[in-house]
């Protein structure tokens, strides 16, 4: 039943390999569930609704009965464009952009590089001595939360109380594990609560004594259109401190997990460092950090024989449109030279990931460093624990096993 | 290292220039430039720019003039390909990619290596993309045999046999013509004799361009405001020269998106200090005493003072070495069935004769009286694959047709402008997401009862819908619920 196919995706058990599941969902072209909710898998569908105009980010656009679990902004916070359609979203999105990357500052995520050079060192540098490490806790988390502080000038102090806040209000609430508990709902609820109001007194800090980090930027831009008003500034500082992060942290671990599993590559990827950037395009490809989003169709949508109706939130199951082998040949093979790669991990459209240049970089700089340093490592086990929310997909841990960690 | 970037692919995510700034520039919401032929010490980065491109439209290669011609395949089939451009360059690939093993030889009436033209427009008036260095990439050793700055005077079919300017021959197995356009000059010789009158199609037409636009020129004089003469009059803008924009028509691009869509380019340049010079020709050129222009008097009587003009009105086809030829050609380029076979004088196909590119005159897909021939930059791309695939087929395997939707871009005036289909023909539009000339928005071209055509200002990720409204025949106006819609869907008039 495909409706059980869906459910099944969602459960946590599931969670170490989807991979069946999603084969099988892709034999449909939509799989409608029994509350209504449409999944696509394949890839040129994914991919053609995620560039369709029909298509809204807007869930409020749902009919009521559709919007399972859907959040409603925290107080004093306004929807951040990451769930706003045209003309809205490309104005707020400009806004953040302008201080982020091209065209206003098209060198801004490479003037990065010394920076997440520098901090990666010294995570290494940390595991000397070490037998055995948590790669996430010690590495795949913590740099990516430090650069996250970075960029929105929050003191590297503070992520400690952040980090844990962020985990609980990230993804989308109808991926809990039960979006209806509502005891999930009120930690999720209290979580953001909690980050609007650490970022409320954050933005007043910055708004008399700015920095040189783009929050900052974003409170004093006198250019036009700006600034943006504080609900705004406020959804937009939390969504760039959730997604600067939480995904980048899967990307590290998923590419370790995918190279220790695969020696052949690692030993590849070890021989020629410049391999490092395909190697995090095929854990893209393979491993996103982001499997499922949700959206509205605001318009009838016909697929093959199907129709996903009016007012229907419709899951894009990116995860599964990555290996679909009407794209990709050999889908499951993990190959870090794979020609003509094009996944759909950062989504298509206007809705196209803000942060990925600085994920992908950070992503890059990571594994060359642990496979260049880290000596004979391999994984102690195997498949490791994952986090339990099926849309943001990662190793809630990775053991990793070395005999020693080569100077920098 | 050579880098072309297919712009029809092109959605503006900008994920190049986080990877490699120095060699990709993004120009307001999506308009993309590079730089063709990146320094050594930019390689990593440039190769990381064009594994995150999200629609895998870059290329990185060689130069196709990297290697060395070799003469092998001596004993094999011969394909001769005249036209030393996109369409040409692009079918030597394609026949190598499908394992053509035979002899290849590429003759070209320019002294260059194939090179990319649609930069010529932002490198006459950009440091970064010298007209010199446009030459195209290639992915794979071509083995080809080119012979460049020798124009092909005639075809005998019969012999099977290329003529030269030079007197010599070259025979073939296989042909293919690619000769591609020339520029339209002023009619009449009224501009021959008068230094400062410009046309640009070429590498050298550019560079002319490039050196009297640094000089600087007191004002340029743009003449015609279809994309070509538009894209100039904006660059010489970003130069902060003054311009003035000449067209006969009500708007500029009023030919091939009508005067509705053409009104907001017309305001877009005003908006960025373009003198507008709408139905207006120009009565004469005045020369000063060395020869040199000085003033341009327009149809209006009114005269404007300027040293340098840039003939922009249009391409005409090289067809002329065709002449006393079995291959079928006029001013509208040379005939070819779907197939892209040439056709003869009797309208049927010339034995292994086919024709790719801007030069070639297919039948139009929606008109059945009428012959189509696009002068875009991805339908010599998707030509040459065509025709790559049936020069060299095996007995058995079946030809393909030729059905590519043309497609295109334009960035000028700080805004990308894409489109699919057949805007050229449509007689009503539909504005269906945003509001005209406000920020991004999206326009189909209906003819009679059918979508023929899809325009997007800044909004080309939603482009992908519209062509397949486009490629079905959708009804016009076509009936769907759009997100963003803040406007009423108001039919109206294309404009022509």
């Amino acid at each position: 039943m495909a409706s059980t196919l869906y459910r099944q995706v969602l459960h946590p058990d599931s969670r170490p390999h989807p991979w069946p599941l999603y084969t099988e969902l892709r034999k449909e072209a939509v799989s409608v569930q029994d509350d209504g909710t449409c999944v696509v898998s394949g890839y040129d569908e994914v991919s053609a609704l995620l560039r369709d105009p029909r298509i809204s980010a807007d869930r409020g656009n749902a009919t009521p009965d559709s919007r399972v679990g859907v959040d409603a902004p925290a107080p004093g916070t306004a929807p951040s464009f990451l769930v706003r359609d045209n003309p809205t979203h490309d104005q707020l999105r400009g806004l953040a952009q302008r201080h982020f990357g091209p065209p206003a500052r098209p060198g801004f995520v490479e003037s990065l590089r010394p920076m997440v050079e520098e901090l990666i060192r010294d995570h290494i540098d940390h595991l000397t001595g070490r037998g055995e490490f948590d790669l996430v806790s010690e590495f795949s988390h913590p740099i990516p939360v430090r650069v996250a502080c970075h960029l929105l000038g929050v003191p590297p102090e503070d992520a400690f109380t952040l980090a844990p806040l962020a985990e609980e209000g990230a993804g989308s609430p109808e991926f809990l594990v039960d979006p209806r508990d509502p005891e999930a709902a009120a930690a999720r609820n209290h979580a953001q609560q909690e980050l609007a109001e650490y970022f409320l007194a954050h933005i007043e800090r910055l708004r008399k004594k700015p920095g040189q980090d783009i929050l900052s930027r974003m409170i004093h831009d006198d250019g036009p259109g700006s600034p943006m008003s504080l609900p705004e500034l406020l959804s937009t500082a939390i969504m760039l401190f959730i997604g600067g992060h939480e995904t980048t942290v899967n990307l590290i671990s998923s590419s370790m997990l995918l190279l220790l599993r695969h020696p052949e590559q690692l030993a590849r990827l070890q021989a020629d460092p410049s391999l490092a950037a395909g190697a995090i395009e095929e854990t893209l490809r393979l491993e996103p950090s982001v499997h499922l989003r949700p959206r509205v169709a605001v318009d009838d949508i016909v697929i093959g024989d199907r129709t996903i109706p009016k007012g229907s939130t419709v899951i894009l199951a990116l995860a599964a449109a990555n290996r679909d082998p009407r794209r990709f040949p050999d889908p499951d093979t993990f190959d870090i030279t794979r020609p003509d790669i094009g996944h759909l991990s950062f989504g298509a459209g206007i809705h196209f990931c803000f942060g990925a240049g600085l994920g992908r970089m950070e992503g890059q700089i990571a594994v060359r460093e642990l496979t260049r340093r880290l000596v004979n490592p391999r994984l102690s086990q195997d498949p490791p624990p994952y986090r339990p929310m099926a849309d943001l997909r990662g190793p809630s841990a990775l053991r990793i096993t070395v005999d020693g960690v080569r100077p920098a | 290292m050579k880098v072309s970037v297919d712009l029809n692919r092109c959605e503006g995510y900008g994920q190049c220039v986080f990877a490699a700034p120095d060699a990709f520039t993004l120009h307001g919401l999506e308009a993309l430039t590079y730089v063709p032929n990146p320094p050594d010490e930019m390689r990593d980065a440039v190769h990381r720019a064009a594994l995150a491109c999200p629609v895998r439209a870059i290329t990185v290669g060689t130069g196709n003039a990297d290697e060395p011609a070799t003469t092998s395949g001596e004993n094999g089939r011969h394909v001769v390909i005249v036209g030393a451009s996109l369409a040409g360059l692009k079918t030597a690939e394609a026949l190598r990619e499908s394992g053509f093993s035979g002899q290849l030889t590429i003759i070209g009436d320019e002294p260059h290596r194939p090179y990319d033209r649609p930069p010529l427009t932002k490198a006459c008036v950009s440091e970064k993309l010298p007209p010199d260095r446009l030459e195209l990439p290639v992915t794979r050793p071509l083995d080809a045999r080119f012979r460049l700055g020798v124009p092909a005077t005639g075809l005998d079919t019969d012999h099977r046999l290329v003529r030269l300017a030079d007197g010599g021959t070259v025979g073939y197995d296989s042909l293919v013509i690619a000769t591609g356009t020339r520029a339209r000059p002023f009619p009449g010789g009224a501009a021959d004799d008068i230094d400062g009158v410009l046309t640009v199609r070429t590498r050298d037409d550019a560079e002319d361009l490039q050196r009297r636009l640094a000089r600087p020129p007191r004002r340029v004089v743009v003449i015609g405001a279809g994309f070509l003469g538009s894209e100039l009059a904006s660059g010489c803008r970003e130069l902060g020269l003054d311009v003035t924009l000449v067209e006969a028509q009500a708007t500029p691009l009023q030919g091939p998106l009508g005067s509705v869509i053409g009104g907001v380019v017309a305001d877009l340049a005003r908006d960025k200090g373009v003198d507008v010079r709408m139905w207006n020709t120009v009565e004469r050129f005045v020369a000063d005493g060395t020869g040199a222009l000085r003033q341009i008097v327009l149809s209006d009587g009114a005269a404007v003072d300027a040293d340098l003009a840039v003939v922009a009105l249009g391409a005409q086809r090289n067809v002329e070495w065709l002449d006393d030829s079995a291959v079928r050609a006029d001013s509208g380029g040379v005939h070819c069935d779907d197939q892209c076979r040439a056709l003869g004088h009797d309208g049927q196909p010339v034995p292994d004769v086919y024709v790719a590119g801007d030069v070639a005159a297919a039948p139009h897909p929606l008109l059945p009286d009428r012959r189509l021939s696009v002068e875009h930059w991805g339908n010599a791309v998707t030509q040459a694959r065509t025709v790559a695939h049936n020069t060299t087929r095996r007995p058995g395997q079946a030809p393909i047709p030729h059905t590519g939707l043309p497609a295109f871009w334009s960035s000028q005036f700080g805004v990308n402008i894409k489109g699919v289909g057949y805007p050229g023909i449509a007689d009503r539009i539909a504005v269906v997401q945003g509001t005209l000339g406000q920020g991004s928005f999206s326009v189909l071209y209906g003819r009679e009862d059918r979508t023929v055509a899809a325009v997007t200002f800044d909004n080309g990720r939603y482009l992908h819908y519209y062509e397949s409204l486009v490629r079905q025949g959708a009804p016009f106006p076509a009936e769907f619920v759009a997100c963003d819609e803040n406007t009423a869907r108001a039919l109206r008039p294309v404009g022509r």
